[in-house]
């Protein structure tokens, strides 16, 4: 038997929101769920007590309560959200049947009058069209809309406690500052007490009264939200409120123009067709994905590109990397020295695109779905020298060994398999398996999103120590500016396929010109509690809809309005 | 949702012009025809009457055309020597082996066939689905043995060993009658309560030989595909709610499993047609099976080929079915294009 969490103590108070912090493993999720006893199969409430107090003075031990008595309390008393809105939600029912259903459980008994209340439940939590909503699936709805579904469906019957975990994990920033404000709006409506399980110390100094941070299964440090965020006393919680991502904008770089770039893209764009339901294809769809975008990389810089989900950026590295050919009128070309011929990226011969492969190469996003369970780390490592033909096998082992520990892992441990390391180890492992052919060019897509915090500061510092130490250029894709801030030089804020705004990274945080960058810089969330998020300016352009943003920045999806050269190298989207 | 009805109907039709095409190319593989083969037979025997008649029937099914044209006159799509009489026209050709229209030969046969197979279905459906849900739900404990034991008993019995085995039992303590599908009386008299109860009575045990070893199968996938669905975020979501366990699990985990367990309609139909043939030789059921037989091993082409168009006429229209049904089940296939 394996102790998971060990003498944890938590007190909720009607209207008031409780922050349990903490990294993954360090068993706040299975501490908000033991409230719940929605336990895992194989996990045991070995010991202690959950007072559950209706009102008045009956106090009840929820860890001795009977299944009939828990399944009466859970979503009518007990209500809980979860990270993903889209696999929390059964695709086969719509939302309304799955919201209603709740109330049915819990005592109503008229059909009508329940939707009626799904129905005003729904416009609370912000649904323009709650007719609408009722009658749709959850696939049919964006991320934002789905976590406002769940939002209705866990305080539908007014619960005296909601458990919220990490509800906004899985969000874009300006969508998660939204979600934030709902919770706070239905705490008011309902008056219920907030569990909020989270890693993000930004979200939690926006709406905590109180804290409690947990680490490895028990409780690090607790109390009022304000005193722990200014004046941490124990180690772990300061440590976590350094490595908390904040804009720098006095170490933002500023780097001089240059005119060796090693990437050229002009006039970028890529339209999908999506098939249509028709006898021969009939009814196709064609979704753009770029429009016209320009980028250059010069040679040892970091080109960063930041945007929201489906905001193009991914496709954009794919287009660069030769994965996904664009559409005509494209040029793409590749300089692999300053002096030599540059290359026609989308048409080059096989043997020139085995070249090229070789210097420019990718870290993806998920460090547990990149690296194949199959393979040693060895393995992993040597598999692109032996693709490429590069040296025999013993000096294969040296330069695996090598480039192990350059990436701060021990040189010993290349027998292993994946599994046996971390999250922050594994993305180590794919920055190396990256550098291994001693690339050019490396995309960096996401390479931080999936880490916790701390590791995170970890991952960017060895990137940017490889960078000088390989003369690399990168490409880091992103959705969170205070990430990029740290070692972009150029920045290109991406929506909708177009690019709003681009400059280097200084200017852009100096100066920011366009509402959708100033909406991203607003809604990122920062761990002072006196820096609370501006939900005004987040408004203005959360949804990532041109078509809503104000004047001179507005325009038609079907014909984006021209960039601009507001100041010497900031660009800026607008009609005048 | 009519119009994607519209769409497969279509798409089946021509799906089934293209088999017709395969089903009559593929038996006239091997040389020679069946009357090619007795005239020669006649030949060496010196019977001029018979070889007179022979020479007959071939120029009246066109047996002299080449093989393209036969085809076209056997579908209805070209004229013969009587004129445009094929498939089409309800025309379904003789039969030379029992000398008569393939459409007195197979005669009952036809739904006696569907019945038996559809009791099949039915059967494979009604026992895997309560059996793999407790298997699933109840993974790792003596009852998911107990049920996996049954099944790849099932599984592993030969048919034909099962269905000797069943009559046997079956007749001497639940008294049920062996052989044929009704009792001989019945056969060629107008349907009636009788009729009908013997026939049902007769239905038991090809029933549950035909279908074990789909159930079996059936039993493991759904066992399999529930025990995904069951970790599933959304059956948290459910619990959460308050939902009691027997309806969590039927309400949402199952709805999700049900999906392969519809579309395998259209892949069992086959196999239980083909499947059944020995069982249909041993029980002496008068199916299809024991008819296809004889027809292929005789080189009876329009017997077999009409027989070989009806089997894959059922499998396309189980597909239809299964494609309905996983519309009606699954709004993502039906708003596939909406979202």
């Amino acid at each position: 038997m394996n102790e998971v969490v060990r003498g944890v103590s938590l007190s909720l108070h009607a209207g008031k929101t409780l922050a349990l912090v903490g990294e993954s493993g360090s068993g706040k999720t299975i501490s908000g769920r033991a409230l719940m006893r929605l336990l895992p199969p194989k996990a045991r409430i070995t010991g202690g007590q959950i007072n559950y107090c209706a009102g008045g003075d009956i106090v009840e031990d929820l860890a001795k309560a009977n299944d009939r008595r828990m399944r009466a309390l859970r979503g009518c008393e007990l209500g809980m959200i979860f990270q993903e809105p889209m696999s929390s939600l059964s695709p086969f029912h719509t939302i309304g049947a799955q919201v209603k259903e709740s109330l049915l459980l819990h005592g109503e008994k008229d059909e009508r009058t329940a939707r009626d209340i799904c129905l005003d439940t729904f416009e609370k939590v912000g649904f323009p069209n709650p007719g609408r909503a009722f009658d749709s699936y959850p696939f049919e709805l964006s991320g934002g809309m789905r976590q406002r579904a769940m939002i209705a469906m866990a305080t539908i019957c007014r619960p005296s406690v909601l458990i919220a975990d990490e509800p906004t994990t899985a969000l874009d920033v300006t969508t998660q500052a939204l979600i934030l404000d709902l919770i706070q709006k239905r705490q008011e409506q309902t008056g219920m007490a907030v569990l909020l399980i989270t890693h993000d110390l930004g979200v939690v100094s926006n709406i905590a009264d109180h804290i409690t941070v947990m680490r490895k299964g028990r409780v690090m440090e607790a109390g009022n939200a304000r005193d722990l965020l200014t004046d941490p006393r124990h180690p772990y919680l300061k440590r976590l409120i350094d490595a908390a991502p904040d804009v720098d904008v006095a170490a933002a770089h500023d780097p001089e123009p240059k005119s060796d770039l090693i990437v050229e893209a002009r006039n970028i764009s890529k339209t999908f067709t999506s098939r249509g339901r028709g006898l021969f294809g009939v009814g196709s769809v064609k979704i753009p994905a770029l429009r016209g975008i320009d980028l250059v990389i010069p040679r040892g810089e970091t080109v960063a590109l930041v945007g929201e989900s489906g905001s193009g950026k991914s496709t954009l590295a794919n287009v660069i990397l030769n994965a996904v050919k664009p559409d005509h009128g494209a040029i793409l070309t590749y300089h692999c020295n300053e002096t030599d011929r540059a290359l026609d990226v989308p048409s080059l011969s096989h043997n020139a695109l085995t070249r090229f492969r070789r210097d420019v190469q990718i870290v993806f996003q998920d460090p547990y779905a990149s690296l194949s369970p199959r393979m040693t780390v060895q393995d992993i490592l040597a598999e692109p020298l032996i693709i490429h033909d590069i040296c025999n096998a013993s000096e294969r082992r040296d330069r695996c060994a090598a480039m192990l520990k350059r990436v701060g892992l021990d040189p010993s441990h290349l027998g292993r398999f994946p599994h046996a390391f971390s999250g922050g180890q594994r993305q180590r492992i794919s920055i190396a398996r990256a550098l291994m052919l001693q690339p050019k060019l490396l995309i960096c897509d996401e390479p931080t999103s999936a880490l916790d915090v701390s590791v995170q500061a970890q991952v960017l510092e060895l990137l940017n120590e490889l960078r000088e130490e390989f003369n690399l250029s990168y490409l880091f894709i992103s959705h969170d500016l205070a990430v990029v801030s740290r070692l972009a030089d150029e920045i290109a804020v991406m929506c909708r396929g177009a690019i709003v705004e681009q400059a280097p990274a200084r200017r852009l945080f100096e100066n920011p010109a366009h509402p959708y960058t100033k909406a991203l810089m607003a809604a990122a969330p920062d761990p002072h509690p006196d820096h609370k998020l501006d939900l005004n300016t987040i408004a203005l352009a959360a949804g990532a809809q041109p078509e809503k943003w104000p004047e001179p920045y507005r325009y038609d999806r079907a014909e984006p309005a021209p960039l601009r050269e507001v100041d010497p190298r900031h660009f800026v989207r607008m009609t005048a | 949702m009519i119009r994607y009805l519209g769409h497969r109907f279509l798409t089946m039709l021509v799906t089934l012009l293209i088999v017709s095409a395969l089903v009559f190319w593929i038996i006239n593989l091997p040389p020679g025809d069946y009357l090619s083969n007795q005239i020669a037979e006649l030949r060496a025997q010196g019977e001029a009457a018979s070889i007179e008649k022979a020479e007959f029937l071939r120029k009246q099914y066109s047996l002299d055309q080449p093989l393209w044209k036969q085809y076209f006159i056997w579908l209805g799509a070209a004229p013969g020597p009587d004129g445009y009489n094929g498939l089409l026209q309800g025309d379904l050709g003789w039969s030379f082996e029992f000398d008569q229209p393939v459409k007195e030969v197979l005669g009952e046969a036809l739904w006696l066939t569907c019945l038996v197979n559809l009791a099949a279905l039915l059967f494979i459906y009604i026992v895997s689905l309560p059996l793999g849900t407790i298997a699933a739900v109840k993974a790792g404990s003596w009852l998911d043995y107990f049920i996996a034991i049954v099944g790849y008993i099932g599984l592993a019995t030969p048919n034909f060993l099962l269905a000797l085995i069943l009559l046997y039992y079956g007749q001497i303590y639940l008294d049920l009658p062996i052989g044929g599908l009704m009792d001989p009386g019945f056969e060629g008299e107008p349907m009636s309560w009788a009729k009908l109860k013997s026939i049902l009575a007769h239905l038991i045990v090809p029933t549950i030989v035909i279908g074990t070893a789909g159930t079996a199968a059936m039993i493991r996938r759904l066992r399999a595909n529930l025990l995904d669905e069951l970790g599933k975020p959304y059956v948290v979501t459910a619990k959460a709610k308050g939902l009691s366990p027997t309806k969590r699990v039927v309400k949402y985990p199952l709805r999700a499993a049900l999906n392969p367990f519809v579309a395998d309609i259209g892949n069992l139909l086959p196999s239980l047609v083909s499947g059944s043939v020995l069982v249909s030789v041993v029980l002496s059921l008068p199916t299809l099976g024991p008819a296809l037989l004889t027809a292929l091993q005789t080189q009876d082409q329009y017997l077999a080929g009409f027989i070989l168009l009806f089997v894959s006429a059922l499998t396309l229209v189980g597909m239809l079915v299964s494609d309905i049904l996983l519309a009606i089940l699954d709004p993502r296939i039906r708003f596939g294009g909406r979202g």
